[in-house]
């Protein structure tokens, strides 16, 4: 059970900084994924963990001890590129078994763990063949059997699917999944795509231009974002956002707050935990409605729901079978993106009118900061 | 099938002026020597030649001079070539690394593969020079040696000579040659190596060695290839002399010297089939991999 911690840490490269102050418990046994937008500094994160590169300032503690000095071998972390950076000239076999040749194993040991790490990633039987020879999938196992034959304190992943197509994607993901599950060790996970993250990681950590967003279990990110850079990351299709302003405090607990198209609705915000940004719950200060594409629905015709009502003209429609996305113009020039599943035979041009209840929305202030996080939904 | 003639056609045409300056400036040189060899042809009165049949090689064969000039030929090429190839490894090494004044000292470096040899084999010709050359000098003052030396005239010495000033002259090419290959190495795979907690010393014959031995065997072709041929450095620092004497000079000798066509172009047409030899030894010896990473 290896803890890795990060302290303060900064890194610049030459005055251009790429890290600035992360603070950071990598807890054990589990599997956390850095996630954010490219050049954010989430391989560069991955690289100082590793040893690869020095932090700037600040230390990184690997279980308790300060490892800054430290090569990469000597901190006992495995990783795995994203090119797979397998020795082109020897064989799989040669490929996984180095790092322990090197480290001074018997014959009888290499071949042994090598043996069980290529039956675990079942590439058992392209041992003898150089990595030309081999799909990009087989690279990618042997790349991470290279990692698992060591049997490091921690793996460190960077991107480690990105290169590979859309269906060997998927079944990576799962034989990850499937690996993190049987090897319970520490983890980390770059990734730039936030699927990858909701379904390997017990943790996300969601970093911005060097410096951690936030930090939470994928649901939590998922239902209580504590920003707007936060929400439309997390989530696909991607959270709509509505602007609206406040019209008025009904208690202590209750906003009134109007949408651009009118419409006005009630949401519960905790005055008393908000009161320090006094200045941006005044009456007519601007806000930013939240909705995630599920939470919207057609609004029926047939019985009158309690809640606000959004009329618009649907303008595409992404139709998967089972469910559709109907893009949705707003009279106002906003659009939305509507999650309908049963009946998607929806025509370009038609008039739909959408539902949405207050609970659902995220209500961030004219800074992007959230004003409440979503906790009470209760799970589907 | 007919679009694939005229298409055939089409190609056939394209290459027709690339093969013509082929056949003009390379086959039919070589085919007309292979025929001269088998003449007795003089300078003076070419068109006048007789057939002779294998005559000139036989004599060439049982001629001590020639198999000198082979020798000295091949000493030349296994003493050279492998010192320029150690010492370009070591500064294409250095020219890898990432410091100030990288760029100045790339181009610093190239300065005598820039030089015309016969400008820089004239050069280090009078810096050798036994009693007014500077070297001799300087070492005669710095008590490294008590006499002048006569790096030119003594045997053994004119031999250290010419591989010494070929060495300076060709390394930067084979730096250059292989810091190109350096540069396209993957650098994933040192990363790797470096997680994997390889030293740098195993790093280096591990993976820099295999990974850059198909740029070294081609790089070693060139050389050897260019080393066997070798005539401006050696008939400019050593002209006249049959101890360090190499197989075109001699070809040059019978053939515009003693003006007997036939006998020279028969010493050329047997150092084309030495180099050709040896091409196919280097290049079989690297088919796998010159082929195989491919």
């Amino acid at each position: 059970m290896t803890t890795i911690v990060l302290k303060d840490v900064t890194k610049s490269f030459k005055d251009h900084p790429i890290i600035n102050g992360v603070n950071l418990t990598i807890e054990g046994n589990a599997c956390t994924a850095l996630v954010g937008p490219s050049g954010c500094g989430k391989s560069t994160l991955l690289r100082l963990i590793c040893g690869l590169e020095e932090p700037t300032t600040g230390e990184i503690y690997v279980d308790g001890s300060c490892v800054n000095r430290l090569p990469p071998v000597a901190r006992g972390i495995a990783m795995v590129f994203q090119s797979y950076a397998l020795y082109p000239h020897m064989t799989v076999f040669d490929n996984m078994a180095f790092a322990l040749k090197i480290a001074g194993c018997s014959k009888t040991d290499i071949a042994r763990r090598v043996q069980h790490a290529a039956k675990t990633l079942k590439v058992d039987h392209l041992l003898d063949r150089t990595p030309k020879q081999l799909s990009g999938g087989q690279r990618q196992r042997v790349a991470i059997g290279r990692a698992i034959v060591r049997h490091p304190k921690a793996f460190l992943f960077d991107e480690p699917l990105s290169n590979l197509d859309a269906a060997l994607r998927l079944q990576m993901r799962y034989e990850l999944a499937r690996l993190k599950a049987e090897l319970n060790t520490t983890m980390v996970y770059v990734t730039h795509d936030q699927g990858e993250a909701m379904t390997l990681a017990d943790t996300i950590v969601i970093m911005r231009e060097g410096a951690i967003e936030q930090q939470g279990t994928p649901l939590e990110l998922y239902r209580s974002p504590k920003n707007l850079f936060v929400a439309s990351f997390i989530g696909s299709p991607t959270m709509n956002f509505l602007h609206a302003i406040i019209v008025a405090w009904q208690d202590d607990q209750h906003l009134n707050i109007r949408l651009r198209s009118g419409e006005t609705l009630v949401v519960q915000v905790p005055y008393e935990a908000l009161k320090w940004k006094e200045s941006l719950l005044e009456e007519g200060s601007e806000l930013t409605v939240g909705i995630r594409p599920e939470n919207l629905t057609e609004a029926s015709s047939r019985r009158k729901q309690a809640g606000t009502h959004l009329k618009g003209r649907v303008s595409l429609v992404e139709n998967l079978g089972h469910e559709a996305y109907v893009y949705v113009s707003l009279p106002v020039g906003e659009h939305v993106k509507v999650r309908l599943t049963g009946n998607c035979n929806y025509a370009i041009g038609r008039d739909i009118s959408l539902f949405l209840r207050s609970e659902d929305c995220h209500i961030f202030d004219s800074n992007g900061e959230a004003m409440r996080g979503l906790k009470e939904i209760p799970l589907c | 099938m007919q679009q694939h003639s005229s298409l055939s056609k089409t190609a056939w045409l394209f290459m027709t002026p690339c093969l013509l300056v082929l056949f003009v400036v390379a086959a039919w040189p070589l085919l007309r020597t292979f025929m001269l060899s088998l003449t007795n042809a003089r300078l003076e009165d070419i068109t006048h030649a007789q057939w002779i049949g294998s005559a000139n090689f036989r004599d060439l064969f049982v001629d001590a001079e020639w198999w000198g000039a082979v020798t000295n030929t091949l000493l030349f090429a296994a003493f050279s070539v492998p010192c320029e190839a150690i010492l370009g490894l070591m500064i294409a090494l250095v020219l890898h690394k990432t410091f100030k004044g990288r760029g100045l000292l790339r181009a610093a470096v190239l300065v005598p593969w820039a030089i015309p040899t016969i400008v820089s084999a004239r050069m280090w010709g009078w810096m050798l020079h036994d009693v007014y050359g500077i070297i001799n000098e300087l070492l005669v003052r710095l008590g490294a040696i008590a006499a002048p030396l006569p790096w030119t005239a003594s045997p053994t010495l004119s031999f250290v000579t010419i591989v010494l000033v070929d060495v300076w002259k060709t390394t930067p090419f084979m730096a250059l040659l292989l810091l190109a290959g350096l540069q396209a190495l993957p650098q994933d795979c040192f990363e790797a190596a470096l997680v994997d907690g390889v030293s740098r010393k195993r790093i280096f014959f591990r993976i820099t060695m295999p990974l850059l031995r198909p740029t070294l065997i081609i790089a070693l072709i060139f050389r050897t290839l260019d080393a066997l041929r070798v005539f401006d450095l050696v008939y400019i620092l050593s002209s006249g002399d049959s101890n360090t004497e190499t197989m075109s000079i001699y070809a040059r000798r019978h053939f515009v010297d003693y003006a007997n066509v036939g006998y020279g172009s028969a010493a050329a047409v047997c150092l084309f089939f030495v180099v050709a030899l040896v091409t196919v030894f280097y290049i079989n010896m690297g088919r796998r991999n010159i082929l195989g990473d491919a």
